[in-house]
């Protein structure tokens, strides 16, 4: 068994086989042989989100390799379970991908960027300025000018 | 609460690597920094053409458009080119290049290392298109040559020849690519646009993901150390090639003193290497002048839009002979090559 210990110092104690989906805590178990008596501590990631990233690592933990992927990358989530378990606000979302990215789980950072960008498409660049808070800083020239330059991907 | 606009480049990256690139592009239009990051990066799909063959009958169009409109010296196409930078799935460039340093081919008002870029735009790979014949495509080019004779055209310049013939790096064409495969590929470790790299090889990539970043070349001065970088990443064709034998060099310096200047991209890391030819003191004694540079982050306004077609001198109608003399080279030999 492994001790974890969150940035707001909740602990939690997992098996090595969910520990191992996360390639950080793989590298660090190994180096720190005693990690059954002394908590890793993870002081980026916080109590809740750390439940979530271990429900995640629970749950995979018996997946077989994924073969690389042939073609374009696409945003679709296929798994049911994957889809349900995303379903959080966006606060967590990104602070999931966060810990995601810290702890390099890469499916889950895969799956996590992938419901970001399912809520990106189809949107307007009015809503996604609005969605995302973001400040639109260009001068009008400066707008045209990317419009002009963009109208390429609107000719198909 | 963590907001998409705080997070991290690369994951934002990593966000938008999944999205269709009509999508991807109209993020372009939300503010600066959003501009920045999809131009700069190269968020691209993987292609390798294991020959021309392969990517003549899969993007007959980019031929098409490249010997056109490499025929009229597009010299606006630099900015094209640059602003394009970093599209999906569906813009290739091909890149022509002629130097305007030798004797006699200088271009007046432009600039004494001024490149050539061809632009060509493949906007769709559709069953047609993959099963187009190369025969059509030189049909299409409305040619004063039939097309058997096309096809049995020497090459002309010979040194051009033998470079093409005798430089196993030659046989593969690569687009920069996004790379999906290598694990240690991360979307912002290649910079720059799809290029097929016409000399350049197969993935020159070296991917130590330990010695990807700049800070590793930078000593305590806070110095660049280029002798680092060059050491470290001098492709590897170029390394074969200059350290192997007399006769490999001498195909470079065929190369070189055809008036081409050789320039690879490493495609692992922000590294340019231009080799040229420099006259000596006497005609029998060249050199070949190699530079390592940085490739800049930001490359849009470093260019000069100039159409060269409005330059009429002598001088320079030289080298728009020269340059449409390489591209036909280029043309026959794509066609040609299995």
């Amino acid at each position: 068994m492994v001790k974890l210990t969150s940035s707001d110092g909740q602990e939690f104690t997992i098996s090595k086989e969910v520990a191992y989906q996360s390639v950080l805590l793989k590298n660090m178990i190994e180096d720190v042989l005693d990690s059954e008596e002394n908590p890793i501590p993870l002081p980026n990631v916080s109590g809740p989100i750390l439940v979530k990233v271990i429900e995640y690592a629970t749950h995979h933990k018996d997946d077989p390799v994924k073969p690389p992927v042939d073609g374009p990358r696409t945003s679709e989530i296929v798994d049911e379970w994957d889809k349900e378990f995303m379903n959080i606000d966006q606060g967590s979302l990104y602070e999931l991908i966060l810990a995601a990215n810290y702890l390099d789980i890469k499916d889950l950072l895969d799956l996590g960027c992938k419901t970001v960008a399912n809520m990106i498409k189809g949107k307007k660049v009015e809503e996604l300025r609005k969605l995302f808070n973001i400040q639109n800083d260009f001068t009008p020239e400066e707008e045209e000018q990317i419009k002009k330059e963009n109208a390429w991907c609107e000719e198909h | 609460m963590e907001q998409f606009n705080n997070l991290p480049k690369e994951l934002k990256l990593r966000v938008l690597s999944f999205l269709p690139h009509h999508t991807l592009f109209s993020f372009r239009i939300l503010n600066k920094e959003f501009r920045d990051l999809i131009t700069n990066t190269g968020f691209q799909t993987n292609k390798i053409f294991n020959s021309y063959e392969e990517f003549t009958q899969k993007f007959p169009d980019i031929l098409i458009n490249f010997i056109k409109t490499a025929s009229e010296c597009p010299l606006d196409y630099a900015y094209a080119y640059l602003t394009f930078r970093g599209h999906p799935e569906n813009i290739i460039v091909l890149r022509a290049e002629l130097s305007v340093l030798r004797n006699g081919n200088l271009v007046e008002n432009g600039y004494p290392n001024m490149r050539i870029y061809v632009k060509a735009k493949a906007s769709h790979l559709s069953e047609k298109n993959q099963e187009a014949s190369i025969s059509n495509v030189i049909q299409s080019l409305r040619l004063s040559k039939p097309v058997d004779s096309f096809y049995q055209a020497k090459l002309l310049n010979s040194e051009f020849v033998r470079l093409l013939k005798n430089i196993k790096i030659c046989q593969r064409l690569v687009v920069r690519e996004k790379d999906e495969i290598d694990p240690h590929a991360n979307v912002d470790h290649i910079p720059g646009p799809e290029v097929i790299e016409l000399f350049s090889i197969n993935p020159l990539f070296n991917r130590d993901p330990n010695s990807i970043k700049i800070n590793n070349f930078i000593n305590n001065d806070g110095i660049i150390d280029y002798d680092s970088i060059n050491r470290y990443f001098t492709t590897a064709p170029m390394k074969t090639i200059l350290s192997n034998s007399e006769k490999a060099l001498s195909i470079l310096n065929g190369y070189l003193e055809s008036g081409l200047v050789l320039e690879l991209h490493n495609m692992f890391f922000p590294v340019i290497e231009t080799y040229e030819y420099i006259n000596g003191n006497n005609n029998s004694n060249f050199n070949i002048k190699r530079t390592i540079r940085l490739e800049p982050i930001k490359q849009i306004d470093s260019f000069n839009i100039i159409n060269i077609n409005n330059l009429n001198s002598y001088a320079n109608r030289i080298t728009i002979t020269k340059l449409q003399y390489f591209v036909q080279e280029l043309f026959r030999y794509i066609c040609t090559c299995i």
